[in-house]
């Protein structure tokens, strides 16, 4: 009790020395905990980053004695290189057919498996397979799917009167033919963000629409679905965005970029100066492009993700 | 009328979806004989299956590079969690000076392609002498600032008050982490751990640079090999190989297919 | 003496002051509530004592020990937690064991499988099994022991947390709001177990709530906690009948105290609402004063001379007792007064009201808020408190 007097020196004994040491541990913890994550952050992210900037401004070549710094003249010179832009345009391109074909089956498929009726697991899975399965064996297969004499794509088409094509050699077709496998790989993916966008948009919300005189599905959708999943959207079409820049597995076991050149991308540019023709400087160069453009749209993503977080 | 049309259209789509699964399973089936048809055929006339799949695994050590793909996408998921845990835990749930800066590089690294540090990695695993080995597939991975902001999201769902009971009751910060933190974030682990053996399996660009001796090839790599030494003679055991490479991941996919989509779409959407 | 002791804690977050210089001794076994509004600091304290904060400034002294920097598991202390803070993957068994594990156990001991390498190891785990199933049966859970606390209702879930901090017979228990996530019913009866466990035990409990109720019906004493200050400890008779300050009186009760206005006259007498209490004041006359008068301090008079008119604007009707809202002139609030049932049968809303103080002494506070002491006009008062 209060009225109790305490001496209060003479009472309390000496902290024991061990408090000091806990005490220097307790502010060490968290650093040491975080520390190895850190030091592989800076070892093998930052660094090379910074490395690759750098490497770019240089003439390095693997194994050459000398280094020298160069200035913008990789850059100068991948400017002043068809094959650069070609790669650029190809990119690009790609982009342009998978982005809009992939986001579209993805939202598509999704609003049928959710429209109602049985077998969504089963449907969802199927669609989801391509994804899964590891894209070199499943080029492989496409690769023999589009021969010109034995593939199937070609005997189908014969099988109503078609005319077939030489998909993978023919320099208009071969981008295209790349795209549709890209398509192929990415729309199911697509479609489970989708069908996570679409499942948390709540159920009253159609009631309501419903109560309005929003009678047809499609007045529906047009009132309800598409607004409310147009952060979804953004965001799908972002990722896939993303990932269709990356495209390279393909090109290399199909076409190594060709016929002359007509699918010839970024990455597999910067493959082979960096790893075919060991010019590291001028790779170094390709892949800071590469880096832009991917960083561009990872962070209109971030933006993306902070909005929807505020909206939350 | 309305749910015929649906699974009409459905099922063509998956049909669609399918075929090249469907025609690469058929073809590794096929004797040679049968490959080069100038028609449609579905199954063989004569079965060949045995045939093909012996002579795959003798052309090339599908097993090995089975083991390979296995030893590296273990590895480097066992890793990623014994560093990113920790990591994460200290950045949702203790105060320290550079909280923010640690969590700001992390939000950086995020941003970057790993194609795009290609380069500088060869050279330095170059210069390390570990190139064409485990360890050059292995160690670039191995930090995952994805898993640190994705394990550090969901550890800030974890009450306070649990992590102080542990500390009342005795268990240091490390043995939270372990002990309290991982199993709670069971669910969000498996997800990350799914991301990440998917992605990795599946790489192709990283070990095609990294690597040059054949024992040490991933499934991708092999595949790759075997068919750039075969195509064009004989597709049969190239598509029974092909199946071969794909089919762990997809049985898996298809045994616990919820959980590997959620998984892919929960770590997609962060 | 006092086992428990915290002196001048100040804690400061990001130049916010949490705590404002805080002394208070602890007896041993005792049972003392720390309670006040949400914000008050009164969860901060609760875990500088238990180590799970830092003091800013001050220190806190367990048994005559200075225990600032010392760890919380090194502390003694055992804390119940406001979300039971059970570990979801495992058993209750193993819920309420992980303590005692951690403290006899060592680290290769703890390993899987050790009982069959490690020598020692199976007698310690007996003896740990001795000690959670006693504590389980003194909670009623030993039926529950296999279960994972998702299986449990959340007053078991609670019972379980009260295990696991029972087993490990801690110098003090420190119980941060453990009832604020039952539903009512539960809530009443779970006080009545938390004070009969503290019979039992015979230990110091060191309560936080902001549910007055609570601290009312378990506490040997009381401290009340105001913006990072304890403004008041006593008893809760004390608290309730002699707060010292009108945010205590305010606090504590419920329904609340009527705050009236009021003014020394003259000769020295208090005056409410035009109505002169039988009470004097030694301030200057004129100077304004606020007056708490409880619910039930107040009483419908038979006569409407030396009383407060009003009209019914409201009744609660409890059943065993009934609160009935009065508009008076002169005041904006509604004035509550406490009524039997049978007192209270010819009024309904809009019936005129005559009400007047019972002789209980209310309590008078300055226009800071500071009690005043008050001393009846006449002898025939009983002074209450």
């Amino acid at each position: 009790m209060a009225d109790i007097a305490l001496d209060r020196s003479a009472e309390v004994a000496a902290p024991p020395r061990a408090t000091a040491l806990e005490r220097f541990q307790h502010h060490w913890t968290a650093l040491a905990l975080s520390f190895p994550a850190l030091f592989l952050m800076v070892l093998l992210l930052i660094g090379p980053v910074v490395t690759v900037l750098i490497m770019s401004f240089t003439d390095y070549q693997l194994g050459a004695s000398t280094v020298a710094f160069i200035g913008l003249q990789n850059y100068r010179d991948l400017f002043a290189d068809r094959v650069f832009w070609t790669s650029l345009g190809n990119t690009l391109k790609y982009v342009a057919i998978v982005v809009p074909a992939s986001v579209a089956l993805g939202l598509g498929i999704a609003l049928l498996i959710e429209s109602g009726g049985g077998l969504r697991t089963f449907y969802r899975a199927v669609f989801f397979i391509p994804v899964m399965a590891t894209l070199i064996a499943m080029a492989i297969s496409w690769e023999y799917m589009l021969h010109p004499q034995f593939g199937l794509i070609n005997l189908l088409l014969k099988a109503v009167g078609l005319a077939p094509h030489a998909w993978l050699t023919d320099p208009a077709l071969a981008l295209p033919t790349l795209a549709a496998i890209g398509i192929w790989q990415l729309f199911g993916f697509n479609m489970v963000l989708f069908l996570a966008g679409l499942v948390s948009i709540p159920r009253h919300l159609y009631d309501a629409a419903a109560l309005d005189g929003a009678q047809s599905a499609w007045s529906r959708f047009w009132l309800v679905t598409w607004p409310m999943l147009g952060p979804v959207t953004m965001f799908v079409v972002i990722i896939s965005a993303i990932r269709s820049f990356q495209v390279f597995d393909t090109v290399h076991v199909l076409t190594k970029g060709g016929p002359n050149k007509a699918s010839e991308v970024l990455l597999y540019t910067m493959y082979s100066e960096g790893f075919e023709f060991f010019r590291s400087g001028l790779a170094a160069a390709v892949a800071v492009i590469f880096l832009v453009f991917v960083l561009t749209l990872t962070v209109i993503k971030a933006r993306l993700i902070e909005k929807k977080v505020h909206y939350a | 009328m309305t749910a015929f049309l649906r699974h009409a259209v459905l099922l063509v789509l998956a049909a669609v979806t399918l075929l090249p699964f469907a025609w690469m399973i058929s073809t590794s089936l096929k004797p040679r004989s049968e490959v080069f048809l100038s028609e449609i055929r579905w199954w063989p006339e004569k079965l060949h299956a045995v045939e093909n799949y012996t002579a795959a695994f003798a052309k090339a050590p599908l097993l090995q590079f089975l083991l390979n793909g296995a030893i590296v996408t273990a590895s480097i998921f066992v890793l990623q969690a014994l560093i990113a845990l920790p990591a994460a835990y200290a950045l949702a749930k203790l105060r320290f000076h550079g909280r923010q800066t640690v969590f700001a590089l992390v939000l950086f690294c995020i941003l970057i392609p790993p194609q795009a540090i290609a380069v500088p990695l060869f050279l330095l695993f170059h210069h390390l002498g570990i190139l064409d080995s485990y360890a050059a597939l292995i160690l670039p991975f191995i930090i995952s600032v994805f898993g640190i902001f994705l394990m550090r999201q969901f550890f800030l769902t974890v009450p306070d008050d649990l992590i102080d009971a542990a500390r009342m009751d005795g268990i240091s910060e490390l043995g939270i982490v372990w002990r309290v933190m991982l199993p709670t974030a069971i669910p969000a682990v498996t997800a990350f751990g799914i991301f990440s053996v998917v992605a990795h399996w599946n790489d192709y660009f990283w070990p095609l640079i990294a690597l040059n001796s054949e024992p040490l090839f991933t499934p991708p790599l092999g595949v790759a090999a075997f068919r750039n030494a075969e195509a064009g003679t004989d597709y049969g055991p190239l598509m029974a190989a092909a199946t071969i490479i794909i089919a762990p991941l997809v049985v898996a996919f298809l045994l616990a297919q919820r959980r590997f989509i959620e998984g892919i779409a929960f770590t997609g959407l962060k | 003496m006092a086992q428990l002791a915290v002196r001048n804690i100040r804690k400061t977050f990001d130049r916010t002051e949490v705590l404002r210089g805080v002394d208070l001794e602890i007896a041993h076994g005792e049972f003392i509530s720390l309670v006040g509004p949400s914000g008050c600091g009164k969860s901060t304290l609760l875990r500088i004592i238990a180590g799970l904060e830092r003091q800013s400034e001050g220190a806190v002294v367990i048994e005559a020990r200075d225990v600032s920097g010392v760890k919380a598991s090194r502390r003694d202390l055992a804390m119940v937690f406001q979300s039971y803070a059970l570990y979801p993957h495992l058993s209750v068994f193993d819920n309420i064991a992980v303590p005692l594990r951690m403290r006899r156990l060592n680290a290769w001991q703890r390993l899987p499988l050790a009982a069959w390498v490690v020598p020692g190891t199976r007698r310690i785990q007996r003896e740990i099994r001795a000690d959670v199933e006693r504590a389980a049966d003194l909670l009623g859970l030993t039926e529950l022991l296999a279960r994972r606390p998702g299986q449990l209702s959340g007053g078991q879930r609670q019972r379980v947390a009260v295990g696991r901090a029972i087993v490990r017979q801690p110098k003090a228990f420190l119980l941060d709001e453990p009832l604020s996530n039952l539903d009512a019913k539960l809530r009443v009866h779970m006080r009545a177990e938390i004070a009969q466990l503290h019979r039992r035990l015979g230990a110091t409990f060191i309560y936080v709530t902001h549910d007055q109720a609570e601290a009312m019906t378990m506490s040997d004493r009381i401290a009340v906690m105001m913006a990072g200050n304890i403004v008041q400890v006593g008893t809760p008779d004390e608290i309730y009948n002699r707060p010292q300050d009108i945010r205590v009186a305010e606090f504590i009760g419920s329904p609340k105290i009527n705050i009236l206005p009021g003014r020394v006259d003259a000769d020295g007498r208090v005056r409410v609402l035009g109505l002169a209490l039988d009470q004097r004041l030694d301030v200057p006359s004129g100077t304004p004063i606020q007056v708490g008068i409880r619910p039930e301090a107040l009483r419908p008079a038979t006569v409407a001379d030396g009383a407060w008119r009003g009209t019914v604007s409201h009744v609660e009707n409890l059943g065993s007792e009934v609160f009935v809202h009065a508009a008076v002139g002169g005041f904006d609030a509604p004035v509550l007064c406490r009524l039997e049932p049978g007192e209270a049968r010819t009024l309904g809303v809009g019936s005129p009201v005559t009400l007047v103080p019972k002789p209980a002494m209310p309590s008078f506070f300055d226009a800071e808020g500071r009690r005043l002491g008050a001393r009846p006009v006449a002898y025939r008062q009983v002074v209450n408190g």
